[in-house]
């Protein structure tokens, strides 16, 4: 058996459909099946869930001392599917106590059957038997081109609090030896700080946005920022990035190396990971699949859209910032606006309320850096009007990772007048017919096949 | 374009460079990667993968791998790094007509990459 940390991701409208899937009918267990994809990270294999298919009553049949036992044609339409895109199959089960659960004889007798036939016919998925509990999930999952069985599973629900079961938190010892925390821990509790000290954040855009959520997220103490930027500072920077110096500006330092240093100045048990290529570069795209949330501070239409294609293919939960200072006309004034969107893969993309579209990305210059400004080469920026953005989508982050606030099921995202100096929530109404979702949530790496 | 087209199609893409593979993209999306198509004398390097992207009803897209530069040096206007299905590919301006109907997708990786031949 080996050891390899697997990670089932459950997007966010698939949570329910497959808790209830597993809840046991009649007085026998229920089997709810995934259809998933896959990726492979540097620190962990994801295996990304994108269909939930149930059994009818009538495919179950009476097996005394089995948990559940159904009948192999009518299995037949969900490999059929899963053949058809690609996809591994994973079975879910349920032993709804609270404590750890474990895989039972009979469980591991039927996952040693069934996972090699998936293998078989879907060679280059993972195919897996899952057991949930309350608060804990355990199970086997056979890896592509593997014979043996990976038993090291943890399983990720996404909605607006990251909940995985099991929660490796609970119980660990938060490392705080300097009491830094102490206040913050007041807030978020010992669970919550946990979370934070183990999380992976990555930030794309280290500029007037970015570098303010650098800093903060070194502040809380996240385990490892992965900052995102190939440019280097310039004169102009000294208005707006946290951290930035004369020298460095002389010296013309890159981003990333002030971040590095901001982050050991605050901090010296935060890793900070240095990507010095920009989003769509192959190494900026490796260093977004470990992270377990991303903050998009850029400001083009295209780099928002190749980010939330990632964080859709790879379930990511995706914080964008955005600011927009324009122009009224001759001596007519300003309007100040901004946005801080949080798109949780399952609930909605940015897509999928018309914050992007295609006419938008038509309208700008093949990804060059658009001005804040409408109609001139400057851009506007000020740098706390750019932080008052960033703190929330640093409140975003703290609330994906500790849930320090109630949560409620209406979907919304938070507008920022800076002329009024509000921050107010807007319900959004997203469209269920998404395309762009139909074809990234969860896609995964691709599989390719011989013509 | 039709299955029966698309396999034709592959069966071409297949004699004219050896390894072709293919995957799913989005609803209606075929994904063609070649392994390596040769470049214009000249060029560095001398070959490339190719991405193309056949969706139905539109002109096919191409891709490249990064890097590539002309045989004057220089690298090709308009030469800009694209995510496609989560992988980085190289998009760049060419101008040709095409019309699937008659055209072949040979004749389409081998009109796009002349571009590689013009100095600009």
């Amino acid at each position: 058996m080996r050891r390899e940390q697997v990670e089932i991701r459950v997007p966010a409208h698939l949570t329910e459909p497959l808790r209830a899937g597993v809840a046991s009918r009649r007085g026998r267990e229920s089997v709810a099946f995934a259809l998933a994809s896959h990726a492979v990270s540097r620190d962990r294999i994801l295996v990304l869930v994108r269909k939930i298919i149930t059994l009818p009553d009538e495919s179950y049949v009476r097996a005394p001392g089995h948990g559940a036992k159904w009948t192999g044609a009518s299995m037949l339409t969900l490999l059929n599917e899963a053949l058809a895109y690609d996809l591994g199959v994973v079975a879910f089960h349920a032993h709804p106590h609270a404590g750890p659960v474990a895989l039972s004889g009979d469980d591991r007798d039927s996952a040693s059957k069934l996972l090699p036939v998936f293998q078989n016919l879907i060679p280059a998925r993972p195919h897996g038997s899952i057991v949930l509990g309350q608060n804990h999930a355990a199970g086997v999952m056979l890896l592509p081109d593997r014979v043996d069985y990976t038993e090291a599973v943890k399983a990720r629900w996404l909605g607006k609090v990251i909940t995985d079961t099991p929660d490796e938190a609970v119980g660990e010892a938060v490392n705080d030896p300097d009491d830094l925390f102490h206040s913050q821990a007041l807030l978020t509790g010992t669970k919550g700080e946990a979370h934070l000290r183990r999380a992976t954040v990555a930030v794309v855009g280290l500029s007037g946005g970015g570098s303010h959520v650098v800093q903060q997220l070194a502040h809380l103490g996240i385990g490892r920022i992965i900052g995102i930027d190939d440019d280097r500072v310039d004169k102009r920077s000294r208005s707006r990035l946290i951290g930035v110096s004369a020298l460095d500006v002389l010296l013309r330092r890159r981003k990333t190396a002030l971040m590095a240093r901001l982050v050991r100045r605050i901090n010296r048990r935060v890793t900070f990971t240095g990507v010095t290529e920009p989003i769509p570069r192959q190494r900026a795209i490796e260093a977004l699949k470990e992270a377990d949330i991303v903050v998009g501070c850029v400001d083009s239409y295209h780099a928002r859209a190749d980010i939330q294609d990632l964080a859709s293919r790879y379930l990511i939960p995706y914080v964008d910032v955005g600011l927009l200072i324009q122009p009224l006309g001759e001596g007519q004034g300003v309007t100040i606006g901004g946005n801080v969107i949080t798109s949780i893969p399952g609930q909605f993309c940015l897509w999928c309320f018309g914050f992007l579209s295609d006419e938008k990305l038509a309208a700008e210059t093949g990804g060059r850096p658009r001005s804040y400004f409408h109609g001139t080469d400057r851009q506007a920026q000020v740098v706390s009007m750019n932080g008052v953005l960033a703190s929330q989508a640093v409140n975003e982050v703290l609330q994906l990772l500790t849930g320090f606030a109630p949560v409620d099921e209406t979907l919304a995202i938070k507008k920022f007048d800076g002329l009024e100096g509000t921050l107010a929530s807007w319900v959004v109404n997203p469209r269920i017919d998404c395309s762009k979702c139909s074809a990234t949530l969860g896609a995964g790496d691709i599989i390719w096949r011989q013509a | 374009m039709t299955n029966e087209g698309l396999a034709e199609a592959l069966e071409q893409l297949k004699q004219s460079y050896g390894d072709v593979t293919t995957a799913t993209g989005g609803p209606g999306q075929t994904l063609i990667r070649i392994k390596e198509v040769g470049l214009p004398k000249g060029c560095a390097p001398g070959s490339t993968p190719v991405l193309l992207v056949v969706q139905d009803g539109q002109r096919p897209q191409l891709y490249v791998k990064g890097g590539i530069t002309l045989p004057n040096g220089r690298v090709p206007r308009n030469y800009t790094a694209n995510q496609v299905v989560g992988e980085e590919w190289w998009s760049f301006s060419y101008s040709f007509s095409w019309d699937e109907n008659t055209h072949t997708l040979v004749q389409f990786v081998e009109a796009s990459l002349r571009r590689f031949a013009k100095t600009e």
